[in-house]
């Protein structure tokens, strides 16, 4: 029967690899596939993280080390003195910078936090199945299923 | 050993920490050269020249009294402003200032070509450095967590990121703009409602570099935790491909 099991890129991954693997099932019997989670064209566009929010996090902090210094400066002639107004331009401008930028691309779209990386695919008796679904949910699976012919043996 | 060296590698680490090459956008780089002179080329792994050309920022801005002139001309006090400037040093600073904002652009411009031609090599990538003295590693963490630490004292965000030589000559820096602005004592006499006193301990000079090299630490700290997700991935895929690539698992039986 085949154990199927969704995972993040991880070390618990690797853990949960290497203990089935000590526990018997030869390595053979995996099949482990990275999944890419944006389309390829991604790589290719230069100059664009692939990452949710780095792009605001970005303009934001330029934005607010600017105002920073702006406000640090003016912080000195001002009621609340340089301190606070650096700080509160320094807050303002990212929220600011990050603000703007995301008003600016609101058509992309977020995604969700955890993301199915990697994909492991284990052949193994039915009698292995129950051992092999508790070790992947104890190192973090995002999910785990198994061929029907097991469902009785699907641990609680 | 030397010809299992990849043509170009991705990532290279040592005692000191990791550097790796990363996809910047040029104008971003240009921006934080401006903001501080040096953490443009701190952004495209120009470490050396980085920390000469901060060292330069803080000593010629001070003889040149960059940051008070920037203080009294906010302020708009434009006669002080023009009193305060020494012309003896402003004008090599100024050369200097805007061939470092260029020289970081035009870097980012050949890395990102660089990164691109390396990401197709796919060569296998070193993730771990054990040495007597030190064991660095790339490894998964969540972005803000050193962006937090950043934000309480510059440095720390680097430290967590195993750039160990970046975050000690950050921190040493941070301590001695902490000295010579008197910012914490500043915070005191704020906190417990004397702000004029507050206000008048504080030294314009020094305090003026302090939100470049925050935001600057902050922002790298969190750029760095990304990029070294990424190489996480691509290494650990990598790995799979290898050690699966004979699976005998049919999915049809």
């Amino acid at each position: 029967m085949l154990v199927i099991g969704n995972f993040e890129h991880s070390i618990e991954l690797e853990q949960v690899l290497a203990i089935l693997e000590n526990g018997g099932i030869s390595r053979q019997r995996f099949l482990v596939i990275s999944m890419d989670t944006d389309p390829p064209s991604a790589l290719q566009y230069l100059g664009s993280p692939l990452d949710r929010h780095s792009r605001g996090v970005e303009a934001g902090m330029a934005v607010a080390t600017a105002a920073s210094v702006v406000g640090t400066s003016c912080g000195f002639i001002l009621a609340w003195g340089p301190i606070f107004c650096g700080l509160a331009a320094a807050l303002i401008g990212f929220v600011v910078g990050f603000g703007l930028y995301r008003l600016l691309n609101k058509g992309t779209h977020p995604k969700p936090e955890k993301l199915p990386e990697v994909t492991v695919i284990i052949q193994c008796l039915e009698d292995q199945s129950a051992l092999i679904i508790d070790t992947m949910w104890q190192y973090r699976a995002l999910s785990v299923g198994c061929t029907p012919e097991s469902v009785n043996n699907i641990s609680p | 050993m030397k010809h299992n060296q990849p043509r170009r590698p991705l990532v290279a680490i040592d005692i000191l920490g990791v550097s790796a090459l990363h996809p910047l956008s040029p104008i971003i780089v240009a921006w934080w050269s401006a903001a501080f002179p040096g953490f443009g080329h701190y952004l495209v792994n120009q470490y050396l020249l980085g920390t000469i050309l901060t060292l330069l920022e803080v000593i010629i801005n001070t003889l040149a009294h960059v940051n008070e002139a920037i203080v009294y001309s906010f302020s708009g006090e434009f006669d002080l402003a023009k009193a305060v400037v020494q012309p003896k040093w402003a004008l090599g600073y100024i050369i200097i200032y805007f061939y470092t904002i260029w020289d970081s652009y035009r870097s980012a411009l050949a890395q990102n070509k660089l990164y691109q031609l390396t990401l197709l090599d796919n060569e296998r990538i070193q993730t771990t450095f054990l040495h007597p003295w030190a064991f660095q590693y790339i490894e998964k963490k969540n972005p803000l967590t050193p962006a937090v630490y950043s934000f309480l004292f510059p440095g720390l965000g680097q430290l967590y990121n195993h750039q160990t030589g970046l975050a000690l000559w950050a921190m040493l820096w941070w301590w001695i703009h902490l000295i010579m602005s008197n910012v914490h004592e500043s915070l005191f006499y704020l906190l417990i409602g004397n702000i004029e006193t507050s206000i008048s301990i504080l030294k314009p000079q020094w305090l003026l570099f302090m939100p470049s090299i925050w935001g600057g630490s902050i922002y790298y700290a969190y750029l760095t935790a990304l990029e070294h997700n990424r190489l996480f991935r691509r290494e650990q895929s990598q790995y799979f491909a290898e050690c699966y690539r004979d699976s005998e698992v049919r999915i049809f039986p």
